[in-house]
């Protein structure tokens, strides 16, 4: 196994025995077709000059001694830039990644280095405190039994310099779970996780951001700006989005209510936080699918159909209203699936008396313990003239009570 | 929007900044109990080197927070990405000696304190220790950090005590402006105390992870600096009412602090007979805020710097060094004060002559890290920012060196 801590100042030896210099960094290709990036070749500190050696003409990498296959005649030859060039020495070593495996942000101690197929090339990073050590020239088999190797192969990082190669990263990182890049999200710091942000998709980003933990949500929120967080806030559901805007000192929710690209979820969302935020009015959503009485059961399917490119829409229940807006009762999607396609709502729905219901003054505790005596996945929200306001589902309940998740 | 009262409280401390906050820390255990000695041996002679310290604390803690606002970074990981694993460990080892030191002067006043009413240090250092290492692995952090910092207003007592005892405002401003200096080793002991305790390693760790953590950026700039001199302000308004407090009381008595019943009588001009519980109450209370802030401080520079996991949502497993390096760095100071027959003051002082005597050499990383354009772009130092901390490195350097000159050959009198 090479190590690049023992190629990094290495003495450099020519074909004729002579010793022309020292290792002052390694530069790698990387292109998304190799697993492993392929050395380029060195670069060499001679008589004060930065010299450029590329790999062919190198014969052993080391450790401790680079040797070369010809003799140096010192003309500096022009050090290759671009941008899938990465110095190994100024980019990625001591920098911070993210390791897409472990979900987790490390920093990088150390470089292993090995021929994969006939070409030297990087293959893995370095986390693990053995790596330190070694760098501080304290690798001892005693202290190696304390720690554990940890490589991380290099096809499962993402470098967090935002100078280098994010675009790759960040679709590498697009695989995961958005909840999981939350996790990886809040080890980061604000430059960091808003660069990321930025470099997803709205809406991705956008359920990413809710699941981040409020304390960073504010914190991302004010960083990415009113015109930007905008953006990305209109692709949310509307009751998350009050959430983060009561997150919000006044005037900074006011900013970015302005800027919400459509009208209507303005409104819902103004009429939302009104309420306060641990009562079932502010837990509520008003994103919901309701029908009246008399609609057939194809019609109600064409609807659900209709409003499926809105990912947030809860549909597992639809909701029979009047021409009031008077709650009259609820339909599960089970029913809707059993039932023939002529029937009408009125027919399959449970009535508005058995039909579990919370005012929009609750508490966040009655309208848990309600949900959770009558098993319910979702419970209807209703004013004083039993008009519906909005539901709550399990999740934002569950949510207000694992916060950190 | 009904509000409640709680999240308005919370709100409001959640603004007082990172330059408060290291401000009250900062007169922690060893700030006491040096400005007393101050005081009580010098009298005003030394204030004018709590005058030079505290503008050069805000220069400091100025570039820190800039440092922060540039690099998004804690101190530990800018000097990891600039200066290399071999330059970062030494400067770690250096922050990690000058915390473990002052951690063991706040268990030395949270003992001093009980010592008062006559408890003994083994039953209440322990307990101590076990109640930090609760809190901060089963509780939470912020909250402690919070109440601690409000009772630590009990500084006020030494600003009215200031007034009561009417010293000599004219010697004191006299005292603030005349450099003078004995070139014995306890002046010169006591004098890179006070530069060690108002200017520390971790407050420069401090004040550039919050930053960091806080999500602020450059548009903040203006804010923190304001903020950050406000608390330089304050140290020093209290670092010079303890000293004036205690130069009169004790310096005309004749009084020499050997322990903290000592220090106390410094405060029977506004206390009358409660003035030793009313000390041993801030005494606690300051030293308990800095045993919950300083080992969670050591433990996020100290992983920030070497990559590993930190923060209190990791579990054990994941965090096994954040928790080990918190867990240790009670432990190991808490021991160290249960020494038999050590003398807590003293332990206190020289505790803050390290800190004062390895400052220069985080320092000088924080000089190289400003001056870089690379990491700073057009935020590096001005001239003016540049002559005054390498003033201040200069001045701990020479000091330090005469200092052990002094020991070594005897000029001791």
């Amino acid at each position: 196994m090479l190590f690049f801590s023992t190629i990094l100042g290495a003495k450099v030896i020519d074909s004729a025995d002579e010793v022309v210099g020292k290792v002052t960094d390694v530069l790698i290709k990387t292109d998304k077709e190799r697993k492993y990036p392929p050395l380029i070749g060195a670069i060499i500190k001679h008589k004060k000059k930065e010299l450029f050696i590329p790999a062919e003409i190198i014969e052993s990498w080391g450790p401790g001694e680079m040797e070369l296959d010809r003799k140096i005649n010192g003309d500096s030859k022009e050090i290759p830039s671009g941008k899938n060039i990465v110095s190994l020495r100024h980019s990625v070593l001591d920098k911070q990644i993210v390791d897409l495996a472990g979900m987790r942000v490390v920093r990088v101690n150390d470089l292993q280095i090995g021929r994969v197929q006939q070409t030297m090339s990087l293959i893995a990073i370095d986390v693990s405190t053995r790596g330190l050590l070694r760098r501080l020239g304290l690798s001892s088999p005693s202290l190696n039994k304390i720690w554990r190797p940890h490589l991380i192969e290099w096809k499962n990082i993402s470098p967090l310099d935002n100078k280098i190669h994010l675009h790759t990263g960040a679709n590498d990182l697009l695989k995961l779970h958005p909840a999981d890049i939350a996790n990886i999200i809040e080890r980061m710091n604000v430059n960091q996780s808003s660069t990321l942000l930025e470099s997803m998709d709205k809406a991705t980003a956008a359920r990413v951001l809710e699941e981040v933990q409020p304390s960073i949500k504010k914190i991302l929120v004010k960083s990415l700006g009113a015109g930007r967080a905008a953006g990305l806030m209109g692709k949310m559901s509307v009751d998350e989005l009050v959430d983060i805007m009561q997150l919000l000192p006044k005037y900074e929710s006011h900013e970015i209510l302005k800027k919400l690209p459509t009208t209507s979820e303005r409104a819902s969302v103004k009429k939302l936080m009104e309420y306060d935020e641990d009562t079932a009015g502010g837990l509520m959503t008003t994103e919901f699918i309701s029908v009246y009485p008399s609609t057939t059961v194809e019609e109600v399917i064409e609807k659900i159909k209709s409003t499926l490119h809105h990912p947030r829409h809860a549909s597992l229940f639809v909701y029979v209203i009047d021409r009031q807006g008077k709650f009259k009762g609820v339909v599960p999607l089970k029913k809707l699936i059993v039932a023939s396609k002529s029937q009408e709502m009125q027919e399959i729905m449970s009535q508005k008396r058995k039909a579990r219901t919370v005012r929009a003054n609750y508490d966040l505790l009655s309208v848990a313990t309600l949900m959770t005596k009558y098993n319910l996945l979702s419970v209807a929200v209703l004013d004083d003239e039993k008009r519906i306001l909005g539901i709550i589902t399990v999740d934002d309940v569950m949510r207000e009570f694992v916060p950190n998740a | 929007m009904p509000r409640k009262f709680w999240p308005k409280i919370v709100f409001f401390l959640s603004v007082m900044g990172p330059g408060i906050i290291a401000a009250s820390a900062d007169n922690d255990a060893g700030g006491i109990s040096t400005f007393s000695i101050v005081g009580a041996h010098f009298g005003f002679k030394m204030l004018w080197v709590l005058l030079l310290s505290t503008i050069s604390l805000a220069i400091t803690q100025e570039m820190g927070v800039r440092i922060g606002l540039v690099t998004k970074q804690g101190l530990g990981g800018v000097m990891r990405e600039s200066f290399g694993v071999k330059w970062t460990a030494f400067a770690m080892l250096t922050m990690l000696v000058a915390n473990l030191c002052t951690i063991t002067s706040e268990f030395a006043g949270i003992a001093s304190s009980f010592e008062i009413f006559d408890i003994s240090k083994y039953i209440v250092v322990p307990i101590a220790a076990l109640i930090v290492w609760l809190v901060l692995y089963k509780g939470s952090f912020k909250a402690a950090q919070k109440i601690f910092l409000i009772l630590s207003a009990f500084y006020i007592v030494y600003i009215i005590n200031g007034f009561v005892v009417k010293p000599d405002f004219g010697e004191a401003l006299k005292g603030l402006v005349t450099p003078t200096v004995e070139w014995t080793v306890p002046f010169l002991m006591t004098m890179i105390a006070v530069i060690g305790t108002t200017i520390t390693p971790w407050g420069q760790f401090f004040i550039q992870s919050y930053v960091v953590d806080k999500g602020l950026n450059i548009k903040h700039y203006k804010a923190e600096k304001i903020e950050v001199l406000a608390g330089a302000f304050i140290v020093a308004t209290i670092g010079f009412f303890i000293v004036v407090g205690t130069a009169t009381t004790l310096l005309e008595s004749g009084i020499n602090i050997t322990n903290a019943k000592d220090a106390a009588m410094a405060l029977q001009p506004i206390a009358g007979n409660f003035s030793q519980a009313l000390f041993a109450f801030g005494l606690f209370c300051a030293s308990m805020l800095g045993a919950f802030i300083l080992p969670v401080a050591t433990s996020y520079a100290l992983c920030g710097a070497f990559g590993w996991e930190y923060g209190f949502n990791t579990t054990w497993k994941n965090g096994k060094e954040f928790y080990t390096i918190i867990l240790g760095s009670i432990t190991i100071p808490a021991i160290l004060v249960l020494i038999p027959k050590i003398n807590l003051i003293k332990v206190m002082l020289l505790a803050q002559d390290v800190n004062g005597m390895l400052l220069p050499v985080i320092l000088i990383f924080v000089m190289k890290i400003i001056n870089n354009k690379k990491i700073m772009g057009e935020y590096t130092n001005k001239p003016i920012g540049n002559t005054i901390a390498w003033l201040t490195i200069i001045s701990i350097i020479t000091a330090t060196i005469i200092l052990v000159g002094a020991s070594v050959f005897g000029i001791y009198n």
